[in-house]
């Protein structure tokens, strides 16, 4: 087992320094994909907190099967800010689909340069759609509807860029 | 129902209600290509993004979590380390007398506060007021400026107040009526003070004297 899933573990017996080390490790992540989806800092800090009151919460709910610790805080954070994108009934990306900017990345340490070099040979419409589908808080309904793609085309598409990435991220 | 296989990417995103979660649950635990598939789209996720340029994590929001998932045990836990600061620091300094008083006092945040706030001061002093006939403690604390914080350990009876007095030469003053256990006022210019127990609304003089004490000299 890990050593972010032990925290789990413990998190789901209800120790609070457990949390205290996952915020650690994890609360900048957090806070990052909170501000890249809201725009705001105000907003973020508190998607911030949410997020890990809702872990704290939910951490029994847990299970390594479907995905890392991680994979679980960041979703839950996700949809802790695509509520509040809705919330506003707006969205930060006015601009048609089709105009907007990809993914940005940072350079920043071997993962990061690995990252970049795995997104930049990912197609700029996957790179769009990925952006759309994580970042946005479009539904697959919504986004099927704003591209004009049928829904299951469009699942197939945000799939296969997801495994694509990961197949790049995976070569050595 | 759609079949699983077309809601696992919702699923993966936490975008399925609860009771299509609940039914695509069962059908995951049985079936290892789903799973698979839905730990591809959250690994994918985690990989977008720990790419974002990172920002740095503002300060205070940990407390505020910790707050939040403690709720009210925070609050109580907190009102006792008041009390429990301040019953330590006044024991240091002053020995036992007073100890009851500030705990009970502790039990109102805001008075457990204030006399925490007191305490924590390098320049205050303490003295005992001595026991009651009830039982009770009571301490006056002190500070150079002359402002006082009278500490008692509970508060009046149904229908009585607290009165506080200062006595210069012969001359003896009030100085406030109080219905609570903490009472701030000023001393300067007396050469010791008291506090009574009194109808509701105080006395014109000290009828049932609680507690006495000489004030340091000048």
């Amino acid at each position: 087992m890990d050593a972010e899933s032990e925290l789990m573990l413990r998190l789901a017996e209800g120790d609070e320094s457990a949390l205290g080390r996952l915020y650690e490790r994890l609360g900048s992540n957090v806070y990052t994909l909170a501000l890249h989806m809201l725009g705001n800092r105000e907003d973020a800090e508190e998607v911030l907190q949410d997020s890990f009151v809702n872990l704290y919460r939910s951490a029994r709910r847990f299970d390594p099967a479907l995905g890392s610790v991680r994979a679980y805080t960041y979703t839950i954070a996700r949809n802790q800010a695509r509520m509040r994108l809705r919330s506003r009934r707006s969205r930060p990306a006015t601009q048609p689909l089709e105009e907007r900017e990809p993914v940005a990345v940072a350079a920043d340490g071997a993962t990061a340069m690995a990252l970049d070099g795995a997104l930049a040979r990912l197609e700029l419409d996957e790179l769009k759609l990925l952006e759309a589908t994580f970042f946005d808080g479009f539904s697959n309904s919504e986004l099927a509807e704003r591209t004009g793609l049928p829904l299951g085309t469009l699942k197939s598409r945000i799939r296969r860029a997801l495994l694509k990435l990961r197949g790049l991220l995976g070569e050595p | 129902m759609s079949r699983p296989g077309e809601l696992l990417t919702d699923y993966a995103h936490g975008a399925l209600s609860a009771a299509e979660t609940v039914r695509l649950e069962e059908h995951l635990s049985s079936c290892a290509s789903c799973r698979g598939e839905v730990r591809d789209v959250r690994e994918g996720f985690v990989e977008l993004v720990e790419g974002l340029p990172r920002v740095q994590i503002p300060t205070g929001v940990w407390v505020k979590v910790l707050s939040r998932i403690r709720g009210q045990r925070v609050r109580a836990g907190r009102r006792l380390a008041w009390g429990l600061a301040a019953s330590l620091v006044l024991m240091a300094a002053s020995g036992f007398w007073g100890f009851q008083a500030l705990e009970n006092a502790a039990q109102a945040d805001l008075e457990s506060q204030t006399v925490a706030r007191w305490l924590s001061r390098e320049d205050v002093s303490r003295v005992s007021l001595g026991i009651y006939p009830s039982g009770g403690y009571g301490s006056v604390l002190l500070l150079p400026n002359g402002r006082t914080l009278f500490v008692l350990s509970d508060s009046p009876a149904r229908g009585n107040s607290y009165q506080a007095w200062g006595r210069r030469g012969d001359e003896i003053v009030s100085l406030g009526v109080f219905n609570r256990p903490v009472f701030e006022t000023t001393t300067t210019g007396y050469e010791a003070i008291g506090v009574s127990l009194e109808p509701r609304g105080g006395s014109p003089e000290p009828t049932h004297t609680l507690g006495r004490a000489e004030l340091p000299g000048p």
